[in-house]
């Protein structure tokens, strides 16, 4: 029914000039890492490797236990644990310290603080939740950041994003939903609609 | 949403005053830049819905996510070209391994766009308020625009508006668009993902927008047309 373009004939003098198109993008900065925050509820990570035993990790994924020190704490953030390349993991990941994938991780990552980064060569295939979050590989699950996602010009993101700071390099390329929430702002919990993939939210609603 | 029953505040002419560049345009000086009236209707267009969903058919920049979620959209993101040529690749690499005489040896370009919409552009009926998709439809093949567009149409809310360009002569290189603001938006050259498919004439462009109820189409310096379209 083209043509009936009347509703066009409005005067353009009272269209609002849409707020905020100005406003300065939020820069991606570096999450504070509270060394003295509450450690993880997860008392262990539970790591099965399919293939081979992580070879590489600085210190275990399973950091903290519940009655870390603050110090624990603090020791555990200055380590790193990597899953090389080549590595393929089955399982949810959690713990206190930061995460380096440069292989395959199928199963929840949870990170109560630190960082996970996911390199180029890396592919995770489930949810990632960590205070800060970066990606340079693929990631087929949803990213919940309580500081900052950063997207970087090699990475293949299928999911949504919640964060209160998002940074999308050029070249990216990302499938799915953005939504930031305030910092600090604790990211809802598992099977909110928010944290529905395109193909989550087509069983979630009509489809014709 | 009736967008037909909208009224713009403190509109007394019924006349359509020419859309005019607004301080906002001033960056549009550099050669990578082009003033968007079509943007600036599509956001007048889309603003009563709130907190609206926006689904752009582009690459994913990060100035158009900051834009469209400081004005409190939420932002779907789905590059639809890129997707495309990436699932054509993965077909041609599966016919490559299969076997000889498995009975797969060609599958018609109707196939094709079937199963790729199997897995693309999914999402709920009636859910978008609007969809951008700056150089796309004059891009997709001749089987898979009418299945693409079916689609748009079924995934946005009545009253929703889609924003899309046509060249009216071929491009001379293949850009993405990124928000700069409300009515600029800048080019980034990038390799080919695509090749230009057919120039539309304007009459066909509404053919191949024929369930959409009304139409409005911005013609740029560069000859680029941009049109807007509501559900």
């Amino acid at each position: 029914m083209l043509g009936r373009n009347y509703m066009w004939r409005k005067s353009e003098e009272g269209k609002p000039s849409a707020p905020g198109a100005n406003a300065p993008e939020p820069a991606a900065t570096t999450p504070n890492l509270n060394p003295t925050a509450t450690p993880s509820a997860t008392p262990a990570a539970e790591i099965s490797v399919a293939s081979a035993p992580v070879v590489s990790p600085a210190a275990p994924v399973a950091a903290a236990s519940a009655s870390t020190t603050a110090a624990d704490m603090a020791a555990a953030l200055s380590n790193v644990a990597t899953i090389s390349s080549g590595l393929k993991i089955r399982g949810d990941i959690s713990g206190n310290c930061h995460l380096i994938i440069e292989g395959e991780a199928h199963g929840k990552i949870h990170l109560a603080n630190g960082r996970v980064t996911v390199g180029p060569t890396g592919r995770v295939h489930s949810d990632i939740e960590a205070p800060e979050i970066s990606i340079e590989g693929t990631v087929q699950g949803n990213l919940r950041a309580r500081d900052s996602v950063r997207m970087g010009p090699t990475s293949h993101v299928q999911g949504s994003v919640l964060s209160p700071r998002i940074r999308i390099e050029d070249g990216a390329s990302f499938r799915g939903k953005v939504e930031m929430t305030r910092p600090g702002e604790a990211a809802p919990s598992s099977g909110s609609a928010s944290s529905q993939t395109p193909k989550a939210a087509v069983a979630a609603g009509p489809r014709g | 949403m009736d967008w037909m029953a909208k009224q713009r505040p403190n509109s007394t002419a019924t006349a359509r005053a020419p859309v005019k560049p607004g301080p906002e345009s001033s960056a549009a000086s550099s050669a990578n830049v082009r003033v968007s009236n079509g943007l600036k209707e599509f956001l007048w267009l889309i603003t009563d819905s709130g907190q609206g969903k926006i689904l752009d058919l582009g690459a994913v920049f990060q100035s158009t996510v900051m834009f469209f979620i400081e004005k409190g959209f939420r932002l779907s993101t789905e590059d639809l070209l890129r997707s495309w040529k990436e699932f054509l690749l993965a077909e041609e690499e599966s016919l490559r391994n299969a076997p000889v005489g498995d009975g797969n040896g060609r599958v018609s370009q109707g196939m094709l766009a079937g199963k790729f919409l199997d897995t693309a552009l999914q999402y709920p009926e009636d859910h978008f308020h609007g969809v951008l998709a700056w150089d796309l439809f004059d891009y997709l093949d001749a089987e898979l625009l009418p299945r693409v567009l079916e689609r748009v149409y079924t995934v946005m809310r009545p009253g929703g508006a889609v924003l899309a360009s046509f060249h009216s002569r071929a491009p001379e290189r293949f850009n993405r668009y990124k928000v700069v603001d409300s009515q600029t938006i800048e080019l980034v050259p990038t390799p080919t993902l695509a090749v230009h498919a057919r120039i539309f004439q304007n009459r066909e462009i509404l053919d191949i927008f024929g369930k959409f109820r009304s139409s409005k189409t911005f013609v740029g310096r560069d000859q680029v047309r941009e049109a807007l379209l509501l559900k």
